[in-house]
């Protein structure tokens, strides 16, 4: 069973992501914000990490281009997860080194189908 | 042939000052110009007339419009400390007369208009020149010779043209020190507005986001207790979806300068009860006490019902979102001479000194950044106090930072006719 880290602030969002990532068969382990997500990595060994962008402190760009620097973890699938969603803001999650980017509002159906599909590849 | 002889010495006597004059004020004209500040520009005049026409002083005196004042600002040739002695009454001495009447005073000693200013001085001659700008008078340049030789006609005229060259320079600095300050106020708008509209975006997609998420799921939970939950979920995101809105159209309507008031009477014990009753699955969700006192007897105030509302929440929400989890918020209402008093006092990070006085400016958050912690639009507050003030009322901020906000707002009271 593949294990996800989903990182975001707001915990209505954490709530209906992990009831959905669940549903299809996941584990979900869960961080507020991105310095304690970083902190969880190391041992909570995800398979792919759900990242949101506007959170208290870091930003989830500047998590992810942490993990993406890091020759340990940048072989874990990035995917943004955000209500940041203009051309520029696509382009700064490719740039910091994100698989995919998922606009918030989102569907469950793509959510699932980006998670999965990021997941075979590995 | 003698008298033919001096009749040239005097031409080229004459062809030579006024060659002087006019090189003197091409200097002043091309070199003032070029000055940033005001106070090197009067600085300039009072040194170039000054030494141009052998006075031993040049002081420039302007306006204080607190004291009616005319105070030194720049000098030349006056003792240490000497400048900060002199401060002219408008309608006193020949510095006050020659800004008063706008006219040009020159006079030696014994003559009706010599009123020296400085005390305790050989002054024997001086000549007080209004410095005219396009509209009014900025100043007064004051020249004094401790000889009683009066200034001449084109001395006269010479300083006229300088103190008017000056007076340009003025305008002109000041002119565009209010325009670059526009421009800095208009740049701040326009960066608050942006971040506003980054802001409201985000404040309205998350809500958003949950609300689609816990729908979706509910369509398919057969657990009906869990489904209930995840109903009632995205209920509640729309029910704060519904605050931003409130808000963006109040703003509107403020922007718009539209605010009509319905006054009548609300009970406020009923109000703020049913006020706070809206928060309460916020306030569960946060561990959140929340304590109401309103005062026996409270006269209902005077005030439209609806906008009232929309200031109650905006100030819940607020103790709410800036309290800590555990933490208390205090409703409390009384009467206050013949206003009715309400405050709502939170346990929460508090707000900096300084930041005090700008909380309630429109679009203004104490952390606008992209990925603060605090969502909002920034328009709360500004809101709480433009209803406020047209209720006639005032809102007043107590704050601790580390331990928690007090706002406070007054409204008329309705007295009871007797």
């Amino acid at each position: 069973m593949a294990r996800i880290l989903l990182v975001d602030d707001e915990p209505e969002i954490r709530i209906i992501t992990r009831m959905m990532l669940e549903k299809a068969g996941y584990e979900v382990v869960e961080a507020s914000n991105g310095e304690e997500g970083l902190r969880m990595l190391a041992n909570a060994k995800p398979d792919l990490i759900l990242l949101d962008v506007m959170m208290p402190g870091m930003k989830g760009w500047e998590v992810c281009e942490k993990i993406k620097a890091d020759e340990k973890l940048k072989h874990i699938p990035v995917v943004m997860f955000t209500v940041r969603t203009s051309d520029e803001d696509i382009e700064q999650s490719r740039e910091c080194g994100a698989e995919a980017h998922i606009n918030k509002p989102f569907d469950r159906k793509e959510l699932l189908e980006t998670v999965e599909r990021l997941l075979r590849k590995m | 042939m003698v008298r033919e002889k001096e009749a040239t010495q005097d031409n080229n006597d004459l062809m030579e000052k006024f060659m002087r004059d006019l090189s003197f004020l091409y200097m002043v004209t091309s070199s003032i110009h070029r000055l940033t500040r005001v106070e090197e520009v009067l600085r300039f005049l009072v040194n170039e007339v000054t030494r141009a026409l052998n006075a031993e002083i040049g002081i420039v005196y302007t306006l204080d419009t607190a004291s009616k004042r005319l105070l030194p600002v720049v000098s030349r040739g006056l003792r240490k400390g000497e400048e900060e002695k002199l401060a002219v009454k408008v309608d006193d001495s020949a510095v006050g007369r020659a800004f008063e009447e706008g006219r040009i005073i020159n006079a030696v000693a014994g003559e009706s208009d010599f009123y020296p200013t400085l005390d305790g001085m050989e002054v024997n001659s001086l000549l007080c020149v209004p410095v005219k700008g396009r509209k009014n008078i900025l100043g007064v340049l004051e020249l004094c010779r401790l000889h009683p030789l009066k200034f001449s006609l084109d001395e006269e005229r010479l300083v006229t043209v300088a103190a008017g060259q000056a007076a340009i320079a003025m305008e002109n600095i000041q002119n565009l020190e209010e325009l670059e300050k526009t421009v800095r106020e208009l740049k701040a708008v326009d960066e608050l507005k942006n971040n506003l509209l980054a802001n409201v975006s985000h404040e309205l997609r998350t809500p958003i986001t949950i609300a689609k998420g816990a729908l979706e799921l509910a369509m398919d939970e057969k657990d009906v207790k869990k489904r209930n939950g995840l109903l009632k979920m995205a209920m509640n995101a729309l029910v704060r979806q519904n605050f931003i809105v409130g808000d963006l159209i109040e703003a509107a309507n403020l922007e718009r300068g539209k605010r009509e008031l319905k006054l009548e009477e609300v009970n406020l014990a009923q109000l703020i009860t049913l006020v706070s009753d809206e928060f309460k699955p916020m306030l569960i969700k946060d561990k959140i006490k929340m304590k109401i006192s309103v005062e026996n007897c409270l006269p209902p105030a005077r005030a439209d019902n609806k906008q009232l509302r929309h200031v109650l929440r905006n100030l819940i929400s607020n103790a709410i979102k800036f309290n800590k989890e555990g933490g208390e918020i205090i409703i409390e209402a009384r009467e206050k001479g013949n206003m009715v008093e309400v405050c709502v006092s939170d346990t929460g990070i508090g707000i900096p000194e300084d930041k005090l006085d700008k909380i309630f400016e429109r679009f203004y958050q104490v952390d606008s950044s992209p990925s603060r912690r605090y969502g909002g639009t920034g328009l709360g507050l500004a809101i709480v106090k433009e209803t406020v003030e047209a209720h006639g009322g005032r809102v007043t901020v107590e704050s601790k930072l580390g331990r928690g906000s007090k706002f406070c707002f007054t409204l008329p009271a309705a007295r009871k006719e007797e």
